[in-house]
């Protein structure tokens, strides 16, 4: 199977599950602060970080309480770098997992839970009580984007497209400003967020690359494997994988080799409510 | 004879047959153990390393070795005659082993590893929580997906990413064992080649609550599953790891779980319903230490055939020499909860309310 068509595969999978089983959000505030894929600790997040206006996190679905670290670390004093944590095993394989929750709230006495339980209290923090979100699907043992199975946000924000880069070790090109560019190989390299609400610096759901009009670069944030110890959004693409992001957080969508003549890139993003950003760039190669 | 006349002779008879069972039939008596206190040092008086710069009286000084302690605000590595080579004041949190502290917040995209007198050794580039164990430097990666290995001199040795979040770990010298919130198990080899990936299934719930690795016998102890929850040993015979024993137990735990394996490759002790279980590896035979079991650590002195045992609950520990299996020697308080307790050589090294003590085992 193609790594295209894999990654649709893990898409359909993870669309098919939303449709069988959904999730409520987990506070009383259906927004969220940073999605799945965005940048986070240097590597991309596979949860998001939700607000919590009364400081509760609730169980998103019913379920068994499987696993509950009221503190910092875990037996034998390996740190939690999640915090204290609480996972909820849910039928149809899915396993939610609510991170970040301030030590001592959390309901140790529980073992199975229905919708909208208290599982404690969201951490603090300068922007407000947020909370860690992620969903595990364990038959497939993959990450999924949480938004597939969560009510639609309400989102009529495009994302925005900060920067295109061709970069080298010679130069940088930033397209827009830059119309003629030297020949060579370059690194395509994207600085592109999804405003919503109160947040800013969330990952879009999907970015494309069209290079005179053929697909260089599709990706989309459904799912996350790890399948050889090395975490991808695209199992057979390792671009996907833990330097998607480079240093500035500019994802890396590639090489290309521009020869003398015209060039079209055309980059499109956009979030998971539908919102698109799309710019087209002409370029004169020298 | 007269009934009068005998009761005399029954009266010295019977004095007669208590002096005997006295003097024939009294055993010996077991000698006493006793813990002899060697040194102590407060860490209340810290503001400065120099504080302590006046070493301890107590056992000779040895500059090579430094035993890494973290206690209350403090952190550093004291030598085992109670001289204090390095304390610092924990400001967030950090990981300790005897050759350096590294202070951490969960924040930081980077560490500072500190050596035994508190100097910058070397540096990691990378965010993460540090955790020592063994001698080997681990880091446990963003959102608990991945851990990494460093070398002694901050040189990353490998890094794996794992398909769930951890929710146990443990490591040797030769072998570090991943538990995961989906019920896998992922054993790591010192060049970072994953040994094993298993998932011992056998519950309703999967999922992996505690482990112990014994490498030297390749073995991984796991307590696992939820309904019904299970202790199972896998032991490594012809390159592969495979169940070689395994039983329910009658715990509903749905959190991490103290596990160990004993040194001397005889047992392991894990937390149980009632106290902590001592479980014979040869046999599966099974006895309870009735111990507040939710936090414990054991350290071994295999020269005595001692276990010392430290059981912590909320806010005091526990000492409990043990002649194991289940043969208890004494017990000692220990105030504030995070105490502990360490043997080395013929010393016991401990720690509690922002005290550090040393006490020589032996018998009175």
């Amino acid at each position: 199977m193609s790594g295209k068509r894999r990654s649709f595969a893990l898409a359909a999978a993870a669309l098919a599950a939303a449709a069988m089983f959904a999730l409520e959000w987990p506070t009383d505030r259906p927004e969220a602060a940073s999605t799945f894929g965005t940048l986070s600790a240097g590597r991309f997040s596979t949860g998001m970080l939700v607000g919590s206006g009364d400081g509760l996190v609730r169980t998103a679905a019913a379920g068994d309480l499987a696993f509950v670290l009221d503190g910092d670390r875990l037996a034998g004093g390996f740190p939690s770098t999640l915090g204290a944590f609480v996972a909820v095993a849910h039928p149809q394989d899915l396993t939610t997992v609510y991170g970040r929750l301030k030590p001592g709230t959390l309901s140790t006495y529980l073992t199975t839970v229905r919708e909208r339980d208290i599982l404690g209290m969201a951490l603090a923090s300068d922007a407000g009580a947020l909370t860690w979100f992620g969903v595990f699907d364990r038959a497939k043992d993959a990450w999924v984007n949480p938004l597939i199975l969560l009510a639609p946000e309400k989102d009529a924000k495009d994302p925005v497209i900060r920067a295109v880069l061709l970069s080298n070790d010679e130069r940088v090109y930033r397209l827009g400003e830059a119309r003629t560019v030297r020949q060579g190989r370059y690194e395509v390299l994207l600085d592109a967020t999804d405003p919503s609400g109160t947040a800013p610096g969330r990952a879009p759901y999907s970015v494309r690359l069209l290079v005179d009009g053929i697909e260089r670069f599709a990706c989309r944030f459904d799912s996350a494997v790890a399948p050889e110890g090395v975490r991808l959004f695209d199992p057979k693409d390792a671009r996907t994988g833990p330097s998607f992001y480079d240093g500035r957080g500019y994802m890396r969508l590639g090489t290309l080799d521009l020869a003398r003549g015209a060039a079209y890139l055309n980059v499109t993003v956009a979030d998971f409510e539908g919102n698109a950003r799309e710019l087209a760039y002409q370029l004169a190669v020298e | 004879m007269t009934e009068e006349a005998r009761k005399p002779l029954a009266a010295v008879a019977l004095a007669l047959a208590v002096l005997s069972y006295y003097f024939i039939a009294a055993g010996r008596l077991e000698p006493e153990f006793v813990l002899a206190p060697a040194w102590t040092a407060n860490l209340d008086r810290a503001g400065s390393a120099d504080a302590f710069a006046t070493p301890a009286t107590g056992a000779a000084a040895s500059e090579a070795v430094a035993l890494g302690f973290e206690l209350g605000r403090f952190h550093g590595q004291v030598g085992p005659d109670g001289r204090i080579l390095h304390v610092g004041l924990r400001d967030f949190r950090s990981a300790v082993s005897d050759g350096y502290v590294i202070p951490y917040d969960f924040d930081s995209d980077g560490l500072t590893v500190l050596d035994s007198v508190g100097a910058p050794s070397y540096e990691i580039k990378a965010p993460g929580a540090p955790w020592f164990s063994s001698g080997r430097l681990f880091l446990a990666g963003p959102e608990m997906g991945s851990v990494s290995e460093y070398s002694g001199s901050g040189e990353l040795l490998w890094s794996l990413d794992f398909g769930a979040p951890i929710s146990a770990f443990a490591a040797d010298e030769g072998l570090a064992v991943a538990g995961l919130v989906d019920g896998t198990i992922v054993a790591i080899e010192r060049d970072g080649s994953v040994a094993l990936r298993t998932a011992p299934g056998g519950s309703r719930i999967e999922i992996i609550l505690g482990l112990a690795v014994d490498s030297e016998r390749g073995r991984i102890a796991a307590i696992c599953g939820i309904d019904r929850q299970r202790f199972v040993l896998l032991t490594r015979t012809g390159g592969a790891y495979r169940v070689a024993s395994h039983s329910y137990l009658s715990t509903d735990f749905r959190r991490p779980v103290s596990i160990r394996l004993s040194a001397d490759g005889r047992h392991a002790w894990y937390e149980g319903a009632t106290g902590i279980v001592v479980r014979q590896l040869e046999d599966g035979s099974e006895s309870t230490l009735d111990l507040p079991s939710r936090d414990f650590t054991i350290s071994e002195d295999p020269s005595r055939g001692l276990t010392y045992l430290l059981s912590r609950d909320a806010a005091s520990a526990t000492l409990v020499v043990v002649s194991p299996p289940d043969r208890v020697l004494g017990r000692y308080a220990l105030p504030g909860a995070d105490a502990f307790a360490r043997a080395y050589g013929d010393l016991v090294f401990t720690g509690s309310s922002e005290r550090l003590a040393a006490f020589a085992a032996g018998e009175d």
